[in-house]
């Protein structure tokens, strides 16, 4: 599973610095910035990411801190999105990227695996999070790690 | 308050003006979002637990603008166009606050985050020419810029 952080300013790839410095050079998770996009280019490149594989990195789309920027899948593995708050710019585009995403499933008659690879976006990312998507996502099945990931980043939240 | 933002309601609305304002109403008038389930869905995601939220069309909200609120309230638009639909619908309208409207081809900057097309400029310039006094400013923490010196 890849995965795409999407945030408000340099959070996202700040996320990945700061996980790779904990687990090593990691792939298939990149970040994407809204800053000086509108929320149709925004859009835009989330879908290319979702479409591309991780291509969009090289035309400034996704920012991977690692150091080649490829992700590990191609389009059709299953993407885990995450975005920083819920009801902010970045958790509004990544649902309408979703939507689109859906509806191009549905146009194109796909099932079975084919339409379990519909993206699925979660907020409030942390760092938690994000070392639980790295540290768990192989051999575990996609909703599965869903459920791990909000697991975990709750719980990683203490007093 | 009357707020224009392409993005509508999103991170500065809902932290950075009404929770910094102690805004507890926010007036979401859009024909596309009123229109739409997933629209409405995603919007009704985005405020506080004590905020409320309503959605209406603009010909709705045209006579209740005139109305005093009970709550304070922001009025979120997604165009200068909407506000001047408003006014032909007979909503007085003092001023408004330009909060963003970001770059699109054939759009002009203007500011960081206020680029504007020619349909824009011109419906903004008519709210001008009819008396609104229409500001800049992405947040209260921001300062405010008067549109009417930067289409000079």
């Amino acid at each position: 599973m890849r995965g795409l952080i999407v945030t408000h300013g340099k959070l996202g790839r700040a996320l990945i610095h700061s996980a790779e410095l904990i687990l090593g050079p990691q792939s298939g998770l990149d970040a994407l910035s809204n800053e000086n996009l509108n929320p149709d280019e925004l859009r835009g490149r989330i879908l290319d990411w979702l479409c591309g594989a991780g291509k969009g990195a090289a035309a400034g789309a996704a920012e991977s801190a690692a150091a080649n920027g490829t992700t590990g899948a191609g389009a059709g593995c299953p993407a885990l999105l995450f975005a920083d708050f819920t009801g902010g710019s970045c958790y509004a585009v990544c649902r309408r990227a979703i939507e689109t995403c859906r509806e191009r499933t549905a146009s194109s008659g796909e099932v079975g695996e084919a339409s379990a690879t519909v993206p699925v976006v979660l907020t409030g990312v942390n760092l938690p999070m994000i070392l639980t998507f790295l540290t768990c996502r192989q051999g575990t099945k996609p909703e599965e790690l869903v459920e791990l990931v909000k697991d975990r980043g709750r719980k990683g939240i203490r007093c | 308050m009357l707020r224009i933002d392409d993005r509508l309601i999103h991170g500065q609305v809902c932290v950075g003006w009404c929770l910094t304002l102690g805004i507890r109403r926010i007036v979401l008038c859009d024909d596309d979002v009123a229109g739409s389930d997933f629209e409405r869905g995603l919007y009704e995601c985005c405020p506080a637990p004590d905020q409320v939220l309503e959605f209406v069309r603009i010909a709705e909200l045209a006579p209740r603008l005139n109305e005093a609120p009970e709550l304070l309230t922001m009025v979120v638009l997604a165009s200068p166009a909407g506000a001047l639909d408003l006014t032909h619908a007979g909503a007085r309208i003092e001023e408004i606050v330009l909060g963003g409207l970001h770059d699109r081809p054939g759009a002009r900057r203007y500011l960081d985050y206020v680029y504007l097309t020619a349909d824009q400029e011109r419906d903004l310039r008519t709210l001008l020419d009819r008396g609104v006094k229409v500001i800049c400013r992405a947040l209260p923490s921001t300062c405010a810029v008067n549109l009417k010196k930067l289409l000079k």
